[in-house]
């Protein structure tokens, strides 16, 4: 059985910070700012950057990642060597990661900070790397006595306006935990007002990750669980309410979709509650995770509802709920109305 | 050298061993007491000079006496709100110190008498305990810990102030008031303690019995007390947040357990902000255990609602003390 892996657990033992600038493809003039000591780290630092850590990771944009084995991105193996070593040849894989990163930037990402942290969770080690997106305005200056970047400015620049996104990603032996999945991720957008498209360049092409579970699968189980779900509601109207909304909420045009999301945008606190626990019944998350229609796309486009007494209704997307009146009567009947031309009888 | 000369000499040298030890024993006792749920008070005191002369003076007429004789040099008290916590407190003592002479007052008076019924214990500190190894050198110091109610310390207090003594050559009259107060003090612990264990018991008012449950708990990982208003006015508006009182119910019945089995994590997070308590008051109050149950069982509920009646940062604050399980 899988270990618990509890962010509330994690401490922080070490952590470094590399400075990667904004750059053209293939122009390496300006070159990155490599920490050549860990940071210090005093105990209300330690606490920030755990705190952020944990929001990250604790937000519906989390997403459990296994490593791409066709990836060509070196980070699994700098990770697992951080781990493996109980930290101890820390500096060394971290800047090996810093270098990877400033390869693969191109003009189109942002001068970038990366932060670097070996620590514990459920006391096993982990590995946990954080980049942030700064504007050029926002500088870090690397101590040249210490050769290391003070790591209160970091905190700073994550509590600017100047740092817009900061990207989590947490990394653990899974034979360890016994687990499925060799880490967890997360993109964050600082400013939730910028409708930056959330990029999965940071999980794909740096970390070389993909999701644990094929898109495709995950949301064919997000559909069949929700609906195995709405089914056993007992009031038809709240039936029909949910199942249209579930179409609707597949064939929204976003990227990401989750259960949380979901249950927050169309049910009622008590059945969300139930939902809640029934997806917790058959280990399905209640986080983000990539959409894919694909094994689906049938079943979302029409909307069926068939009475007792042989009647059956049936609506595309988004007509149903427009043009069919539900109402619930006393006798435990439900009254449909439906005020139309008649286009054809068969 | 005459008597008097000599216990100056040896207490001007003895104090400040003794009063490292007493800073020792509060800090420990203090610390510790609340792993068993009680915040009881603790203080000491090193005896002033005149008080020690005056005292191996008067007990020198009574029989053969010495400044080494004086046990109470150190005085360690502890005073609880009801007499159960005696129980508990003398089970701790004897875990923890080398207790060379208990002394439970109430055993020696006969039914039909009535006096000051605390406990007092000679003891020595146990260097087997992690917390004392390294204080050998307070190894064979005699100190007394005295162990008494709220009641017991008032009537304590008031009887000192009154120069009251038994023996005390005082009118019948007056001494049948001292007596008549004397027995109001012990039936007041007796009622206390007979209300405390019907109120824990009450099935009448949740709120109350939540909060209860809870207290004990938050002096175990918090080692402070905490403001009761707000406490049960807060664990009354999150209890109306169910819509299902089965969920109610699993909370009031399942909340003990809960804490228990995720001891270490709560131990962690009171650990990592003790000294910082006023960056996140819901730390400081025992409605956050129940904030956390919440968020592990019916997070809907309480993410859904909170927004009505407290902050919303609040809550994400307490949320990211909580972590979550990827």
């Amino acid at each position: 059985m899988a270990i618990t892996i509890d962010t509330g657990t994690i401490t922080i033992e070490k952590i470094i910070v590399h400075s990667i600038p904004k750059h053209k493809k293939d122009d390496f003039t300006l070159e990155p700012q490599y920490s050549e000591q860990e940071s210090s780290l005093p105990d209300d630092l330690r606490v920030f950057f755990k705190e952020k850590v944990v929001q990250s990771l604790g937000s519906n944009k989390e997403l459990r990642v296994c490593y791409d084995t066709e990836s060509v991105s070196p980070l699994s193996t700098h990770i697992n060597k951080i781990i493996d070593s109980d930290g101890k040849d820390f500096i060394s894989q971290s800047k090996s990661m810093a270098e990877y990163l400033y390869k693969i930037q191109d003009g189109q990402n942002a001068s970038g900070i990366l932060v670097i942290i070996y620590g514990k969770i459920n006391d096993k080690s982990t590995c946990i790397i954080i980049k942030l997106e700064r504007d050029e305005g926002a500088q870090l200056e690397l101590d040249p006595i210490t050769k290391s970047f003070n790591i209160k400015n970091v905190k700073d620049l994550m509590l600017t306006k100047k740092t817009k996104i900061y990207k989590v990603g947490l990394f653990i032996n899974k034979l360890a935990f016994k687990a499925k999945f060799d880490g967890s991720t997360a993109d964050l957008q600082i400013d939730p007002k910028s409708k930056k498209v959330v990029t999965t360049w940071f999980i794909e092409k740096f970390l070389g990750c993909k999701p644990v579970e094929n898109p495709k699968t995950t949301t064919k189980k997000f559909y069949d669980y929700t609906t195995t779900y709405i089914q056993a509601i007992e009031d038809p109207v709240k039936k029909v309410k949910y199942t249209q909304d579930l179409n609707s909420y597949l064939q929204k045009n976003s990227h990401n979709i989750s259960a949380k999301e979901f249950a927050n945008d169309y049910m009622e606190t008590t059945d969300k509650e139930k939902y809640g626990k029934y997806l917790g019944e058959k280990n399905f998350r209640m986080s983000e995770f990539p959409k894919d229609n694909d094994y689906i796309e049938a079943k979302i486009k029409t909307i069926t509802m068939t009475f007792t007494n042989d009647i059956t209704i049936t609506g595309k997307k988004g007509t149903f709920e427009k043009n069919v009146k539900l109402e619930n009567q006393e006798d435990g009947t439900t009254k449909a109305e439906i005020i139309s031309k008649v286009k054809t009888v068969r | 050298m005459n008597d008097v000369q000599e216990i100056v000499e040896l207490w001007n040298k003895d104090k400040p061993k003794y009063e490292s030890l007493g800073k020792l024993i509060f800090s420990f006792i203090q610390d510790k007491i609340t792993d068993h749920e009680i915040i009881p008070e603790v203080h000491y005191r090193t005896k002033d000079l005149i008080s020690i002369i005056k005292k191996v003076k008067k007990k020198k007429l009574e029989k053969e006496y010495t400044y080494n004789h004086l046990n109470d040099k150190l005085g360690i008290r502890i005073i609880c709100k009801f007499q159960e916590e005696m129980e508990i407190i003398d089970t701790f003592l004897k875990a923890n110190f080398n207790v060379i002479n208990p002394e439970y007052k109430h055993e020696h008076l006969d039914f039909n008498k009535l006096d000051y019924i605390s406990n007092h214990y000679d003891s020595k500190i146990n260097c087997l305990i992690k917390e004392f190894k390294d204080s050998e050198e307070f190894k064979d110091l005699i100190f007394e810990i005295q162990v008494r109610t709220l009641n017991q310390h008032a009537w304590s207090n008031t009887s000192h102030s009154l120069s009251y003594k038994q023996e005390a050559n005082m009118p019948p009259n007056l001494k049948r008031k001292v007596y008549r107060l004397l027995s109001l003090y012990e039936l007041a612990d007796d009622e206390f303690s007979s209300v405390n264990t019907a109120l824990k018991d009450s099935e009448n008012d949740l709120v109350y019995k939540l909060l209860r449950k809870l207290e004990g708990k938050f002096y175990k990982f918090a080692k402070f007390d905490f403001d009761r208003d707000t406490s049960l006015r807060s664990i009354k508006i999150i209890l109306n947040y169910f819509d299902d009182e089965n969920d109610k119910k699993d909370l009031i019945e399942n909340i003990e357990k809960f804490i228990s089995s995720h001891k270490e994590k709560i131990t962690g997070i009171f650990d990592t902000y003790r000294g910082r308590f006023y960056e996140i008051l819901l730390l400081t109050q025992p409605e956050v255990f129940i904030i956390w149950y919440m968020l592990t069982n019916t997070p809907f509920t309480i993410e859904d609602k909170w927004d009505n009646d407290f902050d919303i940062d609040d809550l994400e604050e307490i949320k990211t003390l909580w972590g979550n399980t990827l």
